[in-house]
């Protein structure tokens, strides 16, 4: 379900005395199956080019954004099948669980699309079981009784339930503990691995890297660079332009190539860090 | 709908208005809601809206901007309206509708109330669009300050009103940002009979209200974690001066209304 922006600008409060332009005719393409990293510093656009993706905001003229062969601009268009084919997951998406067990929860979604109980109940299961979390176990768990973490998987699982093929996430691991971080990570990628195309919002790199295999830079409302992450995250120039620091393995790679040592910096893991370093030094073979 | 709720702005600038006393504006915009109810002609309310248009203008109020503040009221100005027709008894009949009659004098006090209700918000408007929090907690402070030796606290109450009025931008914000995740998940607001949309607004409400609570829980405790203990022995950085601006406006706020008075407008 491929996503396509073209020349989109936005500025909120417009005709106030607050107006402020946030996107200056942004270009992007998403392809089906595809994870896509999009980095850039606090201001940049990125929050409000994710609800674009989701179908929350509607571009006005002249920008464009074509999902799923839907023009969300056009007057007429579906702008409900389109939210039901994008799910668009909130920074802190705990805050918007408001049912009492987490099986309603969950349900909320397939319930409004007036899907029968059995259905429902298959839904749910199928959802929570992909963040996780089994579904006897919790699903009858009061919401604000979850740890922060499990309230984050139960909202994630709510907008699986839709039955989308796309997950936009905005700063999926904001304020979450180490332990809490990687879980998070580990579901996206496998979420990415089921086949679903993931749009992930993020202003570490570092996690980024990680996770996925093209890297969209935003800065000031504009792309400032989009390609292969190995790339971007290795393009010191540009990265100490917009504002954001290279991955920890990036920045030591580029430490080493700094003090004369012939090494690539584009390395993303400690791994790769220690395989490239041991064959630049010369056969020091790693224990 | 949420987006037109301009109440609790503050539209930065050096204008007359904005350079005022706050204490003048605050008094001045009471004298001008007390007003509102003493108008009733139609060549009063004109006189009267004409009056707030130019306040707008010598506070560099974009027009547009102000218009678009008042759309949220035009509901219950039509309200106001209705209410009068259907309970406004004296007059001529215009209208029969088995039990209900609609006077003359009944249209006239509508479209009079709705003004009123209108007019006051949008005194109300120019005052806190053109007062900074600082300005308002301050103001509200030192003119309650004599009711100190009753017992009241006047600086906690100046504080409590600053932050009642400059949370609600704080409070749309939280509510626009829930109300999109609901959509996400595929709630369509504009849809449905009242009793749906109904449920569906609880949708918005309990994460609303959770967030609204937890918050307030952490600004006390931010607040106590630095000491706040109500303004004891303290004092502003902010010096208030009643200046040569605040006697001429004043002057001319008073000589209008007593103007409107005595013409019997």
């Amino acid at each position: 379900m491929p996503i396509s922006v073209r020349g989109l600008i936005h500025t909120y409060d417009p005709d106030t005395p607050f107006a402020r332009q946030v996107l200056f005719g942004v270009d992007l393409e998403v392809g089906d199956g595809e994870i896509v990293g999009i980095a850039g510093p606090s201001r940049s656009g990125k929050s409000t080019l994710a609800q674009y993706l989701g179908g929350l905001l509607r571009p006005r003229q002249p920008g464009m954004v074509v999902i799923d062969g839907i023009d969300t601009g056009a007057p007429d268009a579906d702008i409900a099948a389109v939210r039901t084919r994008v799910g668009m997951v909130f920074q802190f998406p705990e805050d918007q669980l408001f049912e009492r067990t987490v099986e309603l929860d969950v349900g909320y979604a397939p319930r409004l699309m007036k899907m029968n109980p059995a259905d429902v109940e298959a839904r749910v299961r199928e959802a929570l079981e992909t963040v996780g979390m089994p579904f006897e176990e919790f699903r009858g768990r009061p919401v604000h009784a979850l740890s922060g973490g499990q309230k984050r998987r139960v909202a994630v699982a709510g907008v699986l339930a839709k039955g989308c093929r796309t997950l936009v996430l905005d700063e999926p691991t904001a304020g979450l503990d180490p332990l809490g971080r990687e879980e998070m990570l580990e579901l996206v990628a496998s979420l990415h691995r089921q086949g679903l195309t993931i749009v992930m919002i993020s202003n570490q790199l570092e996690e980024l890297a990680r996770m996925v295999e093209r890297l969209v830079v935003l800065a000031e409302g504009r792309v400032a660079a989009d390609g292969p992450v190995r790339r971007v995250v290795s393009d010191a120039a540009l990265l100490a332009s917009t504002g954001l620091r290279p991955p920890g393995t990036v920045a030591a790679m580029q430490a080493f190539a700094a003090a004369g040592l012939p090494v690539r910096t584009d390395c993303l893991t400690v791994d790769e860090v220690c395989d490239e370093v041991a064959r630049a030094a010369g056969g020091v073979r790693r224990a | 709908m949420l987006d037109d709720i301009i109440l609790g702005q503050y539209v930065p600038g050096d204008s007359f208005l904005h350079r005022l006393d706050p204490r003048t504006k605050m008094i001045l915009s009471a004298l001008l809601a007390v007003l509102v109810f003493v108008v009733h002609t139609w060549t009063g309310y004109a006189l009267y809206f004409a009056f707030t248009a130019a306040l707008a203008a010598v506070g560099r109020i974009p027009p547009r901007y102000l218009a678009r503040g008042m759309r949220p009221m035009v509901f219950f100005g039509v309200i106001t309206f209705l209410f009068q027709l259907v309970f406004v008894r004296e007059g001529r009949a215009v209208l029969d509708l088995w039990i209900l009659t609609v006077t003359d004098r009944g249209v006239v006090e509508g479209f009079f109330m709705c003004f009123r209700l209108l007019l006051v918000v949008l005194v109300v408007l120019l005052f806190t669009l053109t007062t900074s929090a600082v300005e308002l907690a301050e103001a509200v402070d030192r003119l309650l300050r004599p009711l100190r030796r009753v017992g009241v606290n006047s600086y906690d109450v100046g504080l409590v009103l600053s932050g009642a009025i400059r949370f609600v931008p704080t409070l749309l914000e939280q509510a626009d940002k829930v109300k999109k995740a609901q959509m996400a998940r595929g709630v369509v607001f504009e849809q449905g009979n009242l009793i749906e949309r109904g449920r569906k607004v609880t949708a918005i409400l309990v994460p609303l209200l959770l967030n609204v609570v937890r918050r307030a829980d952490e600004l006390g405790m931010a607040m106590e974690a630095r000491c706040y203990q109500g303004g004891v022995g303290r004092t502003s950085r902010m010096q208030l001066r009643t200046g040569a601006r605040d006697w001429v406006a004043a002057a001319v706020s008073v000589a209008w209304g007593v103007m409107l008075v005595w013409a019997g407008l």
